[in-house]
């Protein structure tokens, strides 16, 4: 039976958000095929880990964690930013934020495998990984992380994959020119979506319940991932800022993300006109937000510590801001406060280059800034803090995996961002109503069989 | 057996934890397809749901 036309809401920008979607280049090809390379690297040196056991990374008694553990925050923190953008601001009803929902959710999308990746990669048996679910106790913050993570990971790749559907069939409607897979992958994911108002009108409605839905997880997630640090009894771990701190250091790093992401595609696939600035400068104003919110959470935390004056707590502290990790503790602070602000406000409006920058470092600190929440702690464990004095250095394997996870993130945003929509045409439809000048024809009616007056 | 108990060994047991990470992933796919059916489901034909609105 020969399927309805489907409806597809007008939008000005149509051709320009379809036309990276054309073709794949030849320096798309070299650039999934470098990347590619990295992920081998990283692969060949996961097999070789376990194949020699864990003594091949830096970790060591009593330092456990590393760049593996920093990299799962760094990631899940990542992801935060499409839920942040999509579903919080969806809520809050900024209407602003609909060209970038889908940029935003793709990090979330992508960057939740490699949090979940780098937890299999630091198991010294990641073949005992489904113990969690066989021998699960409650007691283990360890089994809330797992429920967290897999309910949000599986959470948002339905929330992700229910607002590309409409996208999806517009592929599949106007996309009549691919091989025959890919007319085949599209008519199978847009599931045979036609387009009627109903439709829309349910979507809609899902999609603002889901929105509440995810807000929640978004919060526990995170939570549950501080609390796997926060539960122990350890120096600077075990806080109840912990929870929020990791919270809005997550929604920071990844709306930061997000201008990166955007500046890039922006200009790659000449999206200037549906991207336009002043997505940046809305962005810019909840960036500055976040900045000073971090901040406080930071003069919070270490205040309070300063004042208690609790011997074990005081060797971490002085650790981070004299000891060992003062360069990366330093470093962290002009990273991810000091310069941002500065350019953000000063010369951050209107200004693209100066908020990526801004936003590269603004990673480049939060992911320090996990790494030296993590392992001063370790270095100086409670109560064996005079006996034991832990060192650490990542070794050569911790940092192929990590840069190939890294990779593994960009090839998955790249490839996708080829093959469907960045930018989300149903959203930012001008009118949903049928075309006037079209030619009446019966098939198109769809529209009068969904007002049912 | 006293009811602290039984609570008790709920959460000191090694299994239980595991169950309740499967029902709420089984909970959420449940939801999740239902939903998916019911908006594809739009403007096809009137639902039970939509009679009684």
């Amino acid at each position: 039976m020969r399927r309805k036309p489907s409806f597809h809401p007008h939008n000005d920008h149509e051709a320009i958000v379809m036309a990276p979607l054309a073709t794949v280049t030849r320096r798309d090809y070299m650039l999934w095929a470098f990347l590619l390379g990295i992920m081998s690297l990283g692969l060949i040196a996961f097999v070789r880990q376990f194949i020699l056991g864990l003594g091949v990374t830096g970790m060591n008694r009593p330092i456990y964690w590393g760049v593996y553990i920093t990299n799962f925050v760094f990631f899940i923190g990542l992801a935060h930013s499409g839920t942040f953008i999509s579903a919080i601001l969806r809520i809050a009803g900024q209407e602003w934020r609909k060209p970038l929902t889908r940029a935003a959710e793709a990090i979330t999308l992508f960057s939740l495998p490699f949090g979940v990746a780098s937890i299999i990669v630091d198991m010294g048996r990641p073949d005992r990984m489904l113990n969690i679910i066989r021998y699960g106790r409650f007691q283990s913050p360890l089994l809330w992380d797992f429920t967290a993570v897999s309910l949000y990971l599986f959470s948002s790749v339905v929330f992700f994959y229910l607002s590309l559907l409409p996208d999806i069939a517009l592929c599949r409607d106007r996309l009549t020119n691919k091989p025959p897979w890919q007319r085949r992958m599209y008519q199978i994911l847009a599931l045979g979506w036609q387009g009627r108002p109903q439709q829309y009108h349910r979507l809609e409605k899902v999609l603002d319940g889901m929105a509440i839905f995810m807000s929640m997880l978004v919060v526990t997630v995170h939570t549950v991932v501080s609390w796997v640090f926060g539960m122990t009894i350890q120096p600077g771990w075990h806080s109840a800022l912990i929870g929020p701190f990791f919270l809005i250091g997550a929604i920071f790093s990844g709306t930061a993300a997000v201008v990166i992401v955007l500046a890039i595609l922006r200009r790659v696939y000449n999206l200037a006109e549906a991207l336009p600035i002043n997505l940046f400068n809305s962005l810019r104003k909840l960036l500055i937000v976040f900045t000073l919110g971090w901040l406080y959470m930071m003069v919070a935390e270490f205040l309070t510590i300063f004042y208690g004056n609790i011997p074990e707590e005081m060797e971490v502290f002085w650790q981070k801001f004299t000891g060992d990790f003062s360069l990366i503790f330093w470093a962290m602070t002009i990273f991810v406060f000091v310069i941002p602000l500065y350019l953000m406000v000063f010369h951050g409006k209107d200004n693209i280059s100066v908020m990526v920058t801004s936003s590269v470092l603004v990673n480049i600190g939060m992911w320090l800034e996990r790494y030296v929440v993590i392992i001063p702690t370790e270095t100086r464990p409670r109560l064996l803090y005079e006996l034991v004095q832990g060192a650490y250095t990542p070794t050569l394997t911790e940092w192929t995996i990590t840069l190939s996870l890294f990779a593994g993130l960009i090839l998955l945003y790249s490839v996708f961002s080829r093959f469907f929509p960045i930018v989300p045409l149903w959203e930012t439809a001008e009118s949903f109503e049928p075309d006037p000048s079209a030619e009446p024809d019966r098939s198109t009616r769809i529209f009068g069989a969904w007002s049912n007056k | 057996m006293q009811i602290g108990t039984i609570i008790s060994s709920l959460i000191t047991s090694a299994g239980p934890g595991g169950i309740v990470v499967l029902s709420v992933i089984a909970l959420a796919a449940t939801v999740y397809y239902n939903l998916t059916r019911w908006i594809l489901k739009g403007g096809e034909e009137k639902s039970d749901f939509d009679r009684f609105n």
